[in-house]
């Protein structure tokens, strides 16, 4: 299950499993921009980096079509394209704030996020983004990619049970910051 | 109450999420990577580094038999032979202009 594709999205994403064969790569980046797009987002926490990440998954997809002959196969293969660029970013991210101490944007969108979220999920997201990458990993691709414990599993390359167990803490550790917050 | 918590962090992803990227923007258009030319001229530098080591080949050979005239041809033997007599170091030298 996928959260928050539109229907029109939906039916495009059957006519690209039914077309079969070939992956068809333009087919896919109209269905998957927006939906990876949005999970970038969630984890660089910035719309650029979340464009620029998702631009070169979509590169290292049409490199390797002819590997991938599954359109499901190039979703999972996107998806992990997506969580490594991320992954890269927030290191960049990193280590230009410890050695040159540039401001790097804490919010996605522009002026007016904060005020289209409540104030409830302005604390959820904070809470979120404090927690360990692993967790914070865990927790998207549950709660927003709606994929499975064995999806996740397969997407992080960790086992099922690390994914039980990292989800549980990320709870724990929400409940606790939440709790305090509250 | 971890329904409550699970239900808080699912909408709070999604409200994030929809509110960077709405539904309504369309990705831009997807330019695919031109594959690397790919240079089918290659057998012009091949003959180029064969000849070069033709030439090498020749060059270093005919130096050694230079270097070795007069050497006897086996020790003990007595013979003295001038390689330079050779047919091989002939037509070396027919070939070489020297």
């Amino acid at each position: 299950m996928t959260i928050a594709v539109s229907g029109a999205e939906q039916v495009r994403q059957q006519t690209a499993r039914s077309a079969g064969g070939r992956i068809d790569i333009p087919e896919l980046y109209a269905t998957w921009w927006r939906p990876m797009i949005r999970l970038a987002v969630l984890l660089v926490d910035d719309v650029q980096s979340a464009e620029d990440v998702v631009q070169d998954a979509f590169v290292a997809l049409h490199r390797r079509q002819d590997a991938l002959k599954n359109p499901d196969a190039a979703v999972g293969y996107l998806r992990v394209c997506v969580l490594n660029l991320s992954r890269t970013v927030l290191r960049r991210r990193q280590v230009s704030r410890r050695h040159l101490k540039v401001a790097e944007p804490e919010q996605t969108a522009g002026a007016d996020a904060p005020l289209l979220l409540s104030e409830e999920h302005r604390q959820a997201l904070a809470a979120v983004r404090r927690l360990p990458r692993r967790q914070r990993e865990v927790l998207i691709l549950r709660y927003w990619s709606g994929l499975s414990e064995q999806e996740i599993a397969n997407t992080l390359g960790i086992s099922t049970g690390s994914v039980k167990s990292n989800a549980s803490r990320a709870m724990a550790g929400l409940r606790s910051t939440l709790g305090e917050l509250a | 109450m971890n329904n409550d918590l699970e239900t808080l962090v699912r909408d709070a992803l999604r409200d994030k999420a929809i509110t960077a990227i709405s539904d309504h923007r369309e990705p831009p258009p997807f330019r695919a990577p031109q594959p690397a030319v790919i240079r089918r001229g290659w057998l012009g530098p091949l003959v180029a580094a064969a000849a070069v080591l033709a030439v090498v080949a020749v060059a270093g050979t005919f130096t050694v038999l230079n270097r070795n005239a007069g050497v006897p041809a086996a020790a003990g033997s007595g013979v003295r032979v001038n390689v330079l007599d050779t047919p091989l170091a002939g037509l070396m030298a027919s070939v070489c202009h020297c």
